[in-house]
């Protein structure tokens, strides 16, 4: 485990970079590409508390960042709330929906448990396909608003939704960087190597492992309505698609599964390639990114499990023994 | 302190015990003993809240706790050793510990306990920092009961602590199991190790596919005809 000295100098000089590059290339490819960084380091993040710290994978986390797009996007839409209660009402709702949702699916373990995750996901994914007050299958479109704060939208710029998302994703690391510190963190830990001796030493683990749901729901759902927000433009196919839970998985795969820094190196991978073949290769490169993610994932998988967090630590020390 | 009264377990559709009675006073060192796949480890995980028995009852301090959750039996004072130590590789020694006093709030209190877990296995102060999984067979087997013992127990149940040792790592376990009987604890053990264990016990149960086929003190079973020439093939 990372000492706190350590996690502060490094997520000190991450925050800084983040805060300064978007002043810096003003191009607004990249600045969209830091957004979607951004964005996708905090999902990886906040899946990373249930999948990566308590060892519950969940393929179903497109259920909560669909909610939390549809709450600040419907209420904008159909009566002109601002996006802000809609965003702190999504929040909400997905961490009810979790307690609902993680009531049955924690009773099951291991594939079935990431099967019912996959097929509840699907549930409500047709469940908005089929809700005339959300347009069903045809999506909302962001209205014509006046921009600013109060309607979180900005026609000129970009660093707005930069810097929003910077603050959820320094909340949201620091969450996890006290979790796993905490007692709930040795809990997690413990739920995930051996559930039943943590059952035995007498852990709630169905109580520990709603609670990391529970959180895990409330940032994936923030990170829904940013992203709703800023796309402007939100439906069943792409906001609760299994293509938005895999990608979440895939990025902690890649970075590290329950580390502190694996989402932020897998998204930096997963995000750079999928938005560089899109600007380079356009429609005729589509997919290129995933097969190239697919072969760096098969090699993770056989050579260093623990991902690119497993391979610096690996190599950091080779060099102490040199 | 723990009465066992008829109670049936299956898995799924299968019969693992059948109409099993027993009890435990405070103070006593009780062993149930019994072969391979006799249901020994079912009864501990039963008493612990792991499985449910569909038929009879448990009572811990005369509290009926057989559908109680695993947690609420542990709060009680009932300490599981899980077969196979089942320590979390993964975390240091003093982590490992520390995770099995989670149920006392009192921080000062747990660090005592830890000093006396110290004092009982040393090996475990030396080597508090290191991950569980530099242990050995032996030294897990430690930690396991020292994990146990962290809740401070009223009734520790140890589940086959000696499989997989040498005999002299197996004799120092079982010594450590007397010290832990004379500093008050309770103790309930299935083993197969039936003639280490029965020398020492108050009581001891003799478990045959799912049922209990005697009991008497250990002194009294181990000269049983039925048991030497079943157990001891004598």
């Amino acid at each position: 485990m990372q000492s706190a000295k350590q996690f502060t100098s490094i997520f000190g000089g991450v925050l800084v970079l983040f805060l300064v590059a978007p002043l810096i290339i003003r191009d607004t490819q990249f600045q969209h590409l830091m957004i979607m960084l951004l964005l996708f380091t905090t999902l990886s993040q906040a899946w990373n508390l249930i999948g990566g710290f308590a060892g519950q994978v969940s393929l179903g986390h497109a259920m909560f960042f669909g909610i939390g797009a549809y709450a600040a996007m419907a209420p904008l839409n159909q009566w002109g709330l601002t996006p802000w209660i809609g965003m702190a009402i999504g929040g909400l709702v997905a961490m009810v929906a979790a307690v609902i949702v993680g009531y049955p699916v924690f009773r099951l373990k291991g594939h079935y448990f990431v099967i019912s995750t996959f097929a509840v996901a699907e549930v409500v994914r047709e469940l908005f396909s089929n809700w005339d007050w959300v347009d069903g299958p045809i999506g909302l479109d962001a209205p014509l608003v006046e921009q600013g704060w109060r309607n979180f939208m900005f026609y000129h710029t970009k660093l707005p939704y930069h810097y929003t998302l910077l603050i959820f994703f320094a909340v949201v690391m620091f969450v996890a960087f006290r979790m796993e510190r905490s007692r709930m963190g040795y809990y997690f830990r413990a739920i995930k190597q051996r559930p039943e001796a943590a059952q035995a030493m007498g852990v709630n683990i169905t109580l520990f492992k709603q609670y990391a749901f529970i959180i895990s729901a409330f940032f994936t759902a923030i990170c829904g309505s940013m992203y709703g927000l800023y796309v402007l433009h939100i439906e069943p196919s792409t906001v609760l698609s299994l293509d938005i839970s895999i990608k979440i998985v895939l990025i902690a795969v890649l970075g590290g599964i329950g580390s502190l820094w694996g989402p932020l190196l897998g998204a930096t991978i997963l995000i750079s390639l999928q938005e560089y073949s899109r600007i380079w290769l356009g429609g005729t490169g589509r997919g290129i990114d995933l097969i190239v993610l697919g072969a760096l994932i098969v090699i993770i998988c056989v050579y260093e499990p623990n991902g690119i967090v497993g391979l610096i630590k690996r190599f950091s020390r080779k060099k102490r023994k040199a | 302190m723990l009465k066992v009264k008829g109670i049936s377990v299956r898995y799924d559709i299968i019969p693992v015990l059948e109409d099993v009675s027993f009890s435990v006073q405070e103070g006593q060192f009780v062993a149930i003993v019994g072969s391979n796949g006799a249901g020994k480890s079912t009864i501990l995980r039963t008493i612990s809240g792991l499985v449910h028995p569909f038929q009879g009852s448990i009572d811990f301090l005369d509290e009926p706790i057989q559908a109680a959750k695993p947690y609420e039996i542990v709060a009680k004072g009932i300490s599981h050793v899980p077969e196979g130590r089942r320590i979390f590789d993964k975390m240091t020694i003093r982590e490992n510990l520390l995770i099995g006093a989670h149920t006392k709030d009192n921080q000062a209190e747990v660090r005592n306990t830890l000093q006396e877990m110290f004092e009982l296995f040393p090996i475990l102060k030396e080597r508090q920092n290191k991950k569980g999984e530099t242990l050995s067979g032996g030294e897990r087997q430690q930690l396991a009961i020292a994990r146990g013992l962290m809740a401070k127990p009223k009734l520790l149940m140890l589940d086959e602590p000696s499989l997989g040792l040498s005999p002299i790592l197996s004799k120092k376990v079982i010594q450590a199991c007397e010290e832990i009987r004379r500093s008050g604890t309770t103790i309930l053990m299935v083993e197969q190790k039936v003639t280490e264990i029965l020398k020492l016990v108050d009581q001891g149960y003799v478990l045959q596919r799912g049922k209990i086929i005697r009991e008497g003190k250990g002194s009294e079973l181990l000269a049983s005809d039925t048991i030497r020439k079943a157990y001891l093939g004598l």
